[in-house]
């Protein structure tokens, strides 16, 4: 790290006081942070692959992706978050009050690793409703986001290409009407052959 | 007591393993009803045409093509065929709520059922694979620091056989499949 971070009033009395959020918000800017938080985030995927506390969203009705992830958030990354920041960056670690560290922290890790984790949900519950649906030997490709809903590539390990898709909505839920049928992956399959 | 459900391999070229459990869950239940009408033995000769016919039925009943089977097609045949299978409700429940549930059923002293899940191994994978549960190891309160366990039967012909996960193990590998399940009996 390059910079000095001053985050109290300067001595000489004749300058106006450095406003610290100001002064924070400079440092976290720093492209040297900003690889440290971007360690953070591979870091953080790493715990979450591993953690026994992630589950796939269950609902009796609609499930709401945000909701968990929200709650997953709150209950199980603050420790994992707090401990990380302490190891890259432990001179801003000593500097900043923790709940502005937790605050740093979320803002800056959390938007590399939610995308990630979503992706990860909207795959798992679209591959629970294909074997439902469609089959239990299909393949499962990852997840697209094409503005308004998710789009799941579904497939047979002998085809190339993917023979139909599952769509989710953005809070994980499918959308059977735009979604493809066993019988059209039947027909696809027999048209091919 | 929980039935003894056998180990029953899926055969080469079957793309699913969902057929396979529907068999070993039907012979567990003739088991059963053998020994309780005091035969000590079950008859062996059943030859190995007959055991592929039954198989077969089984199969055709699961609507089994190169797709694999599908749970809802699998549970209206097996209906249809006139065994009583149904759905466990254990989707959409918080997961120790339904790992209690799958315990209560697997271990019930009068009439124990053993439950065909789905298990997928991580939940990146989205590989599907079907067990049956045969009974839960060990308990959650007990102070022997011994893990709780699941045992398994799986009919996955590299894996397959009887095999145990820890109780937090199966319930991830459960969740991540949606927590699906289904019961088969003979109607």
């Amino acid at each position: 790290m390059s910079k000095t971070l001053t985050l109290t009033a300067p001595s000489d009395g004749g300058t106006a006081p450095q406003d610290p959020m100001a002064v924070l918000r400079e440092w976290v800017s720093d492209p040297e942070i900003q690889a440290a938080f971007s360690r953070m985030a591979v870091s953080l995927k790493e715990i979450v692959l591993g953690d026994s506390a992630v589950l796939l969203p269950q609902a009796q009705e609609r499930i709401v992706l945000s909701q968990w992830m929200e709650q997953y958030r709150g209950k199980h990354f603050a420790t994992d978050l707090e401990r990380l920041f302490r190891r890259e960056l432990p001179v801003l670690f000593g500097l900043v009050r923790p709940g502005l560290i937790k605050q740093i922290a979320f803002e800056n890790v959390w938007p590399q690793v939610e995308p990630w984790l979503k992706a990860i949900f909207v795959r798992a519950l679209a591959a629970a409703w294909a074997h439902d649906k469609i089959g239990d030997a299909v393949t499962v490709d990852q997840p697209a986001w094409d503005g308004a809903y998710w789009v799941v590539p579904i497939g047979l390990p002998r085809f190339d290409s993917p023979l139909g898709h599952v769509t989710l909505d953005e809070e994980g839920n499918v959308v059977p009407q735009e979604s493809a049928t066993k019988a059209d992956f039947l027909r696809t399959i027999k048209h091919a052959a | 007591m929980p039935l003894d459900v056998p180990v029953v391999l899926q055969p080469f070229g079957s793309s699913s393993c969902v057929p396979t459990c529907v068999y070993a869950v039907l012979r567990a239940f003739e088991a059963d009803e053998t020994a309780e009408n005091g035969d000590t033995e079950r008859e062996d000769d059943e030859d190995d045409e007959a055991e592929q016919a039954r198989r077969d039925e089984v199969s055709e009943l699961c609507e089994e093509t190169e797709l694999g089977c599908d749970l809802d097609t699998v549970i209206t045949g097996l209906k249809q065929g006139g065994y009583d299978a149904d759905w466990f409700p254990s989707r959409g429940k918080s997961l120790p709520d339904a790992l209690k549930l799958l315990r209560d059923s697997v271990m019930d002293p009068d009439d124990p059922q053993p439950v065909i899940v789905s298990l997928q191994t991580d939940i990146r994978s989205a590989d599907d694979h079907a067990v049956v549960v045969r009974r839960f190891l060990g308990n959650r309160n007990n102070t022997t620091g011994l893990e709780p366990m699941v045992e398994l039967m799986d009919p996955d012909h590299s894996r397959g056989g009887i095999r145990k996960l820890s109780l937090q193990e199966f319930g991830r590998q459960w969740n991540f499949a949606g927590q699906r399940a289904f019961t088969v009996r003979p109607g």
